[in-house]
């Protein structure tokens, strides 16, 4: 992390369902933010390390989310890959919320 | 013979643990074979050593490769988009890190199960404490005249892939016999290298036994959207050709021409080995729960393996990844003196053009089908049996709407839910709402 690193606002926490995911579109890149049954928030790249398809389709289940293509988990707080056919981690990034507005730390 | 093995001292032995594994070390001289490096027996290799084996480990493989997964050898391989070596099953070095024995392009010819000894075509006998058989399945043949003229193909290995991948060329007239799920995800990979596609299919629809029929037919729009011709009911008489094949004539007595030929027409489990071993055969290497065969040294996995299914009681074979996946953790733990049972939880993925199939659960036991259209039109079927249990779920569409669809399916099987029907088809109503209330219970 690095101190010149932006903020930039993805989307409202509120469009945002509880233990669900949501793609977020920023330059040539895609997002996936997470939020939890308990309203912290996570956000990792959108494609699956595995084979080609947007996490933000997939489903989401405590701090976990399955690929929809091949059913790959990863950890969404820490990318970690948890089960075949995924093995490579998904990379994340900082996230906060500020007055009802998620943030997301891209370096 | 090529091999790779590590030293044993690279090993970091000192993460395993022997869990619930009672190991009899006694024996651990004869060591672990793995007859197979497909899917099974290659995660089995893996498993075996992060559930505590430290003693010798040799897997035998006949290809001469790397484990690798199959699955994308009829999509991203065929289609050109990636060479097999992108999809490894283990990561790189694990054979030599783990200090475990990997002999390719070597088959086990003979197994002789009161020395506890297996002949390889190398001319080497392995001694065996336990032996697990996973040597996959190989492709049915069509037993017609001409068969053998060139420029036709099976897809099975990532050799095979290769050879027909570079048959593909644009505009070459591929006929694809077998409109099952390889021959449907072949077409679709030979229609993205822009060839002329027929597929001849027996039955009088696609996929007959894998897929339910309406998902069966809302795959065959899309595939004649891109311009794929069926022959259904059609059987193929005769292959013409002088070297290479330059014709096709079906039972209907139509000649089709064509460059290339896909034989799609499904698998036989490979048991000559253990059945001239000695081993019950029936409809498969036959197992018990714990993936035992007939020999209580001897275990199976994969393809090959057969097992009664808990409700028919029927022996069953379940030709997919995921199967191979699971049953290999379950016999690792097995062969190590474990007695977990295996429980089979059914799910498959089929991948075509941007459209996804995926199947879970036992939809062919719940005759009650209720029918959700997702808003992007995505199908999803819930095949409910009479008491308004899941037993089955099936998509076809996008991988988002399947993908989730289901997932919350196999939780209602799961969890032996019995969601509304008027909820289940109403796509405004989030499928997650209604597995809540058992997550709460």
């Amino acid at each position: 992390m690095t101190d010149t690193a932006t903020w930039v606002a993805a989307c409202k926490l509120n469009e945002l369902p509880k233990e669900d995911v949501k793609r977020w579109d920023h330059g040539s890149k895609s997002f996936a933010v997470f939020r939890t049954a308990d309203d912290r928030v996570f956000v990792t790249d959108d494609i699956c390390t595995h084979e080609y398809a947007h996490i933000s389709d997939g489903f989401v289940m405590g701090t976990t989310v399955e690929c929809p293509r091949h059913a790959g988990c990863f950890d969404f707080r820490t990318g970690e890959a948890l089960n075949p056919p995924a093995c490579n981690r998904l990379k994340t990034y900082s996230a906060k919320v500020e007055n009802g507005t998620v943030f997301v730390q891209i370096g | 013979m090529k091999s790779d093995v590590g030293q044993a001292e690279d090993w970091p032995t000192s993460t395993f643990t022997l869990n619930d594994a009672p190991v009899e070390k006694n024996l651990s001289e004869h060591g672990m074979v793995i007859v197979g490096a497909g899917h099974a027996g290659a995660r089995a290799a893996e498993a075996l050593r992060k559930n505590g084996w430290s003693g010798k480990l040799t897997i035998v493989e006949s290809e001469d490769a790397m484990p690798y997964e199959r699955p994308p050898l009829s999509k991203a391989v065929l289609s050109g988009t990636n060479s097999f070596e992108k999809y490894p099953i283990l990561v790189d070095g694990f054979f030599a890190a783990n200090g475990i024995e990997h002999i390719r392009d070597t088959t086990a010819l003979s197994i002789d199960r009161n020395s506890h000894l297996i002949e390889l075509s190398n001319g080497a006998e392995l001694p065996y404490h336990r032996l697990l058989l996973a040597p996959g399945a190989e492709p049915r043949r069509l037993n017609v005249i001409g068969s053998d003229l060139g420029k036709i193909s099976f897809l099975r290995s990532a050799s095979d892939a290769n050879r027909l991948a570079s048959w593909l060329q644009e505009s070459a007239k591929v006929v694809i016999v077998g409109g099952g799920l390889i021959g449907l995800e072949a077409a679709a990979s030979a229609i993205a290298r822009k060839c002329d596609v027929t597929v001849v299919e027996l039955a009088n629809r696609l996929m007959n036994r894998a897929v339910p029929e309406k998902i069966a037919l809302a795959a065959k729009l899309r595939h004649e959207k891109e311009g794929v011709c069926f022959k259904l009911g059609c059987a193929v008489k005769e292959i013409n050709g002088v070297n290479n094949v330059s014709s096709l004539r079906l039972s209907t007595g139509e000649i089709l021409e064509c460059d290339v030929v896909l034989i799609s027409v499904g698998v036989e489990p490979r048991v000559s080995l253990a059945q001239a071993a000695g081993l019950d055969i029936d409809n498969g290497i036959a197992v018990d729960k714990y993936l035992r065969t007939s020999d209580v040294s001897i275990y199976s996995a994969g393809d090959a393996c057969s097992f009664a299914d808990e409700a028919s009681g029927e022996r069953i074979r379940l030709e997919c990844w995921k199967n191979a996946e699971d049953q290999a953790y379950v016999v690792a733990k097995n062969m190590l003196g474990g007695e977990q049972i295996y429980s089979t939880s059914p799910w498959m993925w089929s991948d075509q053009y941007e459209s996804t199939i995926q199947i879970a659960g036992f939809p062919a036991r719940g005759p009650f089908i209720t029918e959700r259209v997702c808003l992007d039109g995505s199908l999803l079927l819930f095949h409910m049996t009479e008491t308004g249990h899941i037993a089955g779920v099936s998509g076809f569409g996008s991988l988002r709407e399947v993908g989730r669809g289901v997932r919350f399916g196999q939780l209602m099987i799961q969890r032996m839910l019995t969601p509304g029907v008027g909820d289940l088809c109403d796509y405004t109503v989030d499928l997650r709402s209604l597995i809540v209330p058992a997550v709460v219970a």
